[in-house]
């Protein structure tokens, strides 16, 4: 973390300290109110797809084709039942696990392995050229045709999907992070680290990385969420998550021709999905103005 | 002017633009009254000899004719054919073209055509075709416009293999039926009543035809593929539309006239639209489920019959149609629109018995590995593949139900891997949706095959003997009360053996525009004596 | 400079050649292949043989890959498998919808979200601020697909005011061109137009904050001529640079767009061919996206280098 992020955060607990708990809370809300709404909103959203067993009254996978079809939302279906008499509430409950274990997993691959990328291509020069020209290859291949290519070829299932989902995203951490280290290794400190003699790994890790991590972190939070929204559109398509396995995107591809006889099928994974997108969005947001970039710029 | 007005004022431009367009616009996407306009599947094929999926049969409807056609009872009628007779050991039919037929390029249809048509078509890929040709001895011309069929033995079906009542052999020109039939034609001049227009033509987006005016309709009301072929319409539009919801959005707006297969889902917005009619136009489809019987458990008969004692027609047809009047339970596995449908040893597939399932299973040899089911494609087949995948749930069997592409399925039904050393390229159960191949020349024609001992043969690899020489004898029988007796017979083996299963028959309507009239029920659509008013 | 341009563009080769072989790979190691395709259900896997050695697909993967590459030298992307016709054409078709669609939702996405961004800026931490960002990061949370069907059901099929779905080039009218227009632009504008108001905002802020602005308004001048004379300005090389990388984004979205819209699109074309192993047609389509894409990032490139003269080496 860039020193004057540090020093402001120093402040701030500081300045907290002093403070009772509740207040320091409400003070923290008061300054940062998208952030703390995305927090809490993704907090819920991800206890209840940990809990989800205990939530569902009813088995997201238990079929009632004779007597349970498109029913309206009701005391017994409480977002209503599907075209094979499943619960759609249930199925949006585990459907959330699904969705959120594809955004959370791709941004952490993502990030990590293109952070690995961008700081060796950013600081060895030697190799630079031949990883940015493999990423840029990488990159400029449209990204859902990639990911719909992975997906054809390797075997169907959520672990496909995560892949043909990171690959497109890997370059652009990969861009960002070598930028950030381009910049950063021209600034007198890291030149004093090299003419003091420190290792390359250590310049890497200790100097230049530090500095990555506040792009990087909101870089996360986007990628998090436009890889949900990407295994909802490759499940529209019918290139992406398989539609026997319950996800958000799933089910909205399978909703969308009930869209006006049955809605609930259609409306009720895409506000969960709309919604946890918008809570990571505004995360990422709220992190971008907690850890401003400008600070990064000026050291 | 500063950079905030221009906006404004390129803004209020557009939005003016829109508004003084739309007044035109919308007049101008309705199709003009001597325009039919119907939204279709995507066609990759357009050689009618050549295989492909079945949008290639729609495309051959319109623009090729052939010798014969069936009517609505099923009989066999002449269509380009004047007259036709056979000699006395049936061995040799004699076909007669009408007068007066000729090609979109002007020229004379004469028997040579037919000649050459007929070959190219009979060594194509389809089932009839392969029939057709291991009973041909010849094919020849006699005069211009006779020509002879000669066999090699009496064959009690010859009718109905010669006019087939999928992919019928299209008649064209004798110097395009030259192309070797691995290679595509390139130009699509044929004697049908609609006239192709290739400069129109653009793959994934739209085919265009108009009226082959110098096309002789015959003189009987059309029946099925039978019968006068008018046209009243001047062009034909064939619009590509991929998606379901689209499809139906624009028939509720008038963009399009003609939807051929309403999807199930999406009926319910239909009916209540008073500008649309629902009528089923197509002969159904039926849901088929393929089992693996080179591994265990599939590969003992009786994990096979558990799965007939598992599935209920009623469930997986109401599962995908989710309307009683859109299906219908059948116990023959020759289809219940043929003449040769019986009840004979269907207890299994008419009634659903999960403990005699799981009873079976036990016995069967299961032993607790997970069963591979997966499927291609449409909404139909998965629905299929879902149900059967929760009802094998209920009776205690692992299931892994894959859905996947049709490229990736078709790749993968042709590996004879075990599934359970294997789980991701070998399969237990492939589950598909064919045609109801109509009557006479049922499914079990192509489907139904009992060579796969070695695994060789058809995707199943059903090793029976009996289904091969039954067959034989069915097709050989010399009257239809013997053919009848056989086709039972052939039953009987099937309930025991289980190559495949049939889990019904469901159907999609068609839908159109209320001022559309004269719609002909038919195996694919077809666009004769349609008009709007 | 200009050496440094030459660089560059000698660069973008292997670029290319890396999208070259990994597509080509990609595609052919995927199981199934046109042939499988192009037979019947009821072929038999003799018959599918005998098909796939006359497509030529039974030559080793090498052979393959050479013949392709050297049809490629002499500008020949080769014919489809499926359709037989080939694939210059068949993308001759098909590129016109896609590039309206794209300068209509690139027009759409800036001129809204420029101004939303600066608006934005300008109001930073008011309610007008809290307002346009919520409305910009809703617009970017909200699956495409989902809110085009939304669309279509309000605006075609209930009130009738827009058609449904289909394309019309501007040949046949520019009224009618713009009417079909209308809802695939703001349903795939709404996202690039989300990210650009975001992008806008960001840069406007930091901008705002520099001395010459607080000069500019010292020195009495108008908020609206500081704001788009002197603030935006200064924030167009991260806005314009913002535009051509979200041209991935733009092209991610035609893919879906162009389906929910029946616009015979190349985005259309791609993914049938990739579902139906279409091989020439695959490699011929994202060969072609992928050299656009890379002259766009050439061009930021570049403009990178030229305003920031600590990049160039």
């Amino acid at each position: 973390m860039s020193t004057a992020a540090v020093n402001e955060m120093e402040f701030e607990s500081a300045e907290a300290a002093v403070l009772p708990l509740h207040r320091r809370i409400v003070e923290f809300v008061r300054r940062n109110p998208n952030l703390s709404l995305g927090l809490l909103m993704v907090a819920i959203i991800i206890f209840v797809a940990i809990f989800a067993p205990w939530i569902a009254a009813k088995d997201p996978a238990e079929l009632n084709v004779v007597t349970g079809r498109l029913k309206p939302p009701s005391e017994e279906y409480w977002f209503g039942s599907d075209r094979f008499g499943r619960d759609v509430f249930a199925r949006a409950i585990f459907g959330g696990r699904i969705s959120l274990t594809v955004g959370i997993t791709v941004a952490a691959l993502a990030v990590f392995i293109g952070l690995m990328v961008g700081l060796l291509s950013g600081y060895v020069r030697q190799i630079d050229a031949w990883l940015m020209r493999i990423m840029d290859g990488l990159m400029a291949i449209p990204g859902l045709l990639l990911a719909i290519g992975f997906i054809a070829l390797l075997p169907a299932g959520i672990e496909t999907v995560i892949i043909a989902l990171t690959i497109p995203e890997i370059p652009r951490v990969a861009r960002l992070v070598r930028g950030v280290v381009v910049v950063t290794r021209e600034i007198t400190y890291v030149e004093a680290a090299v003419a003091a003699g420190a290792g390359t790994a250590r310049v890497i890790f200790k100097h230049i990385m530090p500095n990555t991590f506040a792009p990087l972190i909101v870089q996360a939070t986007f990628v998090c969420a436009s890889a949900m929204l990407s295994e909802a559109a490759l499940s529209f398509l019918g290139a992406g998550t398989p539609p026997e396995i319950p996800s958000w995107g799933t089910m909205m591809a399978d909703g969308r021709s009930y869209l006006s006889s049955a809605t609930w099928i259609i409306l009720f994974p895409g506000l969960f999905l709309a919604a946890t997108v918008l809570s990571v969005n505004l995360i990422g947001d709220g992190l971008r103005d907690l850890l401003d970039p400008r600070f990064a710029k000026e050291v | 002017m500063s950079k905030r007005s221009l906006v404004f004022s390129l803004a209020l431009a557009m939005g003016f633009s829109v508004l003084v367009a739309s007044g035109s616009a919308l007049a101008q996407r309705i199709p003009p009254k001597d325009t039919l306009r119907f939204a279709g599947f995507s066609v990759k094929v357009l050689d009618p000899h050549f295989g492909g999926g079945g949008s290639t049969e729609f495309f051959q409807y319109k623009v090729y004719d052939s010798l014969f056609a069936f009517d609505e009872n099923m009989v066999v009628q002449p269509q380009m054919a004047e007259k036709f007779t056979w000699n006395a050991d049936k061995t040799k039919l004699t076909v007669t073209l009408r007068p007066g037929l000729k090609f979109h390029d002007g020229q004379p249809v004469r028997a040579a055509d037919a000649v050459a048509s007929l070959k190219r078509w009979s060594n194509g890929r389809r089932g009839t075709a392969r029939i057709f040709k291991q009973f041909t001895k010849s094919i020849d011309v006699v005069d211009d416009k006779t020509l002879t069929w000669t066999l090699t033995e009496p064959f009690g079906m010859s009718m109905e293999v010669i006019t087939s009542v999928r992919y019928p052999p299209a008649i064209i020109p004798e110097r395009l039926a030259k192309t070797p039939r691995n290679k595509q034609i390139k130009d699509f001049t044929g004697s049908g009543p609609y006239v192709f227009l290739p400069d129109e033509y653009v793959p994934g987006k739209q085919l265009h035809f108009k009226k082959f005016e110098d096309y002789v309709p015959r003189s009987e009301p059309p029946s099925f593929t039978a019968g006068g072929k008018k046209v009243h319409v001047k062009k034909l539009e064939w619009k590509i539309m991929k998606d379901d919801a689209t499809r139906v959005a624009a028939l509720r707006t008038g963009e399009i006239d003609l939807i051929q297969e309403v999807p199930h889902a999406l009926r319910k917005d239909l009916l209540t639209d008073p500008n649309v009619v629902l009528k089923p136009l197509r002969t159904g489809r039926q849901g088929l489920i393929f089992i693996n019987h080179l591994a265990p458990p599939f590969d003992n008969k009786k994990a096979r019959q558990a799965l007939l004692w598992l599935i209920s027609q009623d469930e997986t047809l109401t599962a995908i149609t989710g309307d009683p009047a859109l299906y219908q339970t059948c116990p023959s596995v020759w289809t219940c629109a043929s003449p040769y449908a019986t009840d004979v040893a269907s207890e299994a597939i008419m009634k659903q018995d999960l403990e005699k399932a799981r009873q079976l299973m036990k016995e069967g040899g299961y032993n607790g590995q997970t069963i591979q089911v997966f499927q291609a494609g449409s909404t139909a087949t998965f629905s299929n593949a879902t149900v059967l995948a929760a009802n094998l749930r209920k009776i205690g069997v692992k299931v892994q139900h894959q859905a996947m592409n049709r490229g990736a399925a078709i790749a993968r039904r042709k590996n004879t891997v075990d599934p359970n050393k294997d789980p991701k390229k070998g399969w237990h159960i492939y589950v598909q949706a064919t045609q109801e191949v109509t009557p006479s020349i049922p499914a079990l024609m192509g489907l139904l095959q009992g060579d796969g001992c070695n695994k060789k043969g058809f995707y199943g690899w059903t090793c029976d003997e009996r289904i091969g020489k039954l067959k034989v004898a069915f097709g050989q029988a010399k009257s239809e009360a013997e053919r009848k007796k056989i086709a039972a017979e052939l039953q009987k083996v099937v309930y025991d053996t289980v190559p495949y299963i049939q889990t019904g028959l469901y159907s999609n309507e068609a839908a159109y525009r209320s001022n559309v009239k004269g719609a002909v029920r038919a195996p694919s659509p077809i666009y004769w004596n349609i008009r709007k008013e | 400079m200009f050496t440094y341009i030459v660089r560059r563009c000698f660069a973008a080769i292997p670029v290319m050649i890396v999208v070259g072989v990994f597509v080509f790979l990609l595609i052919h190691l995927t199981p199934g292949d046109p042939a499988d395709i192009l037979a019947d259900e009821d072929a038999t896997p003799a018959e599918i043989e005998q098909l796939r050695e006359s497509l030529g697909l039974d030559k080793p993967l090498h052979t393959q890959f050479l013949i392709w590459s050297g049809n490629i030298a002499t500008g020949d992307l080769g014919t489809s498998l499926l359709v037989s016709k080939p694939v210059t054409t068949l993308m001759a078709q098909r590129i016109e919808p896609t590039i309206f669609l794209a300068i209509t939702t690139l027009t759409f996405a800036v001129f809204l979200g420029v101004p939303l961004g600066v608006m934005a800026a300008w109001k930073q931490g008011t309610w007008w601020d809290h307002a346009i960002m919520i409305f910009a990061v809703l617009g970017f949370s909200v699956p495409g697909f989902w809110l085009g069907f939304m669309f279509v059901s309000k605006f075609a099929v209930d009130w009738t005011i827009v058609p449904a779905q289909g394309f019309v080039s501007i040949r046949e009218g520019f009224g009618t061109f713009l009417h079909h227009m209308i809802l695939p632009t703001i349903t795939l504008g709404s996202s690039y137009m989300a990210l650009i108001t975001r992008i806008t905002r960001a840069t406007v802020v930091e901008v705002l904050k520099e001395d010459y602005i607080r000069t500019a308004y010292a020195k009495g001048l108008p908020p609206m001529k500081v704001l788009f004379r002197h603030a935006l300005q200064n924030s167009s090389i991260p806005i314009v640079t913002v535009i051509g990388i979200g041209f991935a984004l733009l092209i991610n979205g035609v893919v879906v767009i162009e389906t929910v819209f029946n616009i015979p699109g190349m985005g259309n074309l791609t993914i049938e061919a990739v579902l139906d192993r279409d091989y020439p047609v695959v490699q011929g389509v994202i060969l072609v996206f992928s050299g656009i894409y890379v002259l766009v990032n050439l061009v930021v490139d570049l403009s990178y280098s030229i305003f920031d003269p600590r990049v160039r080496h």
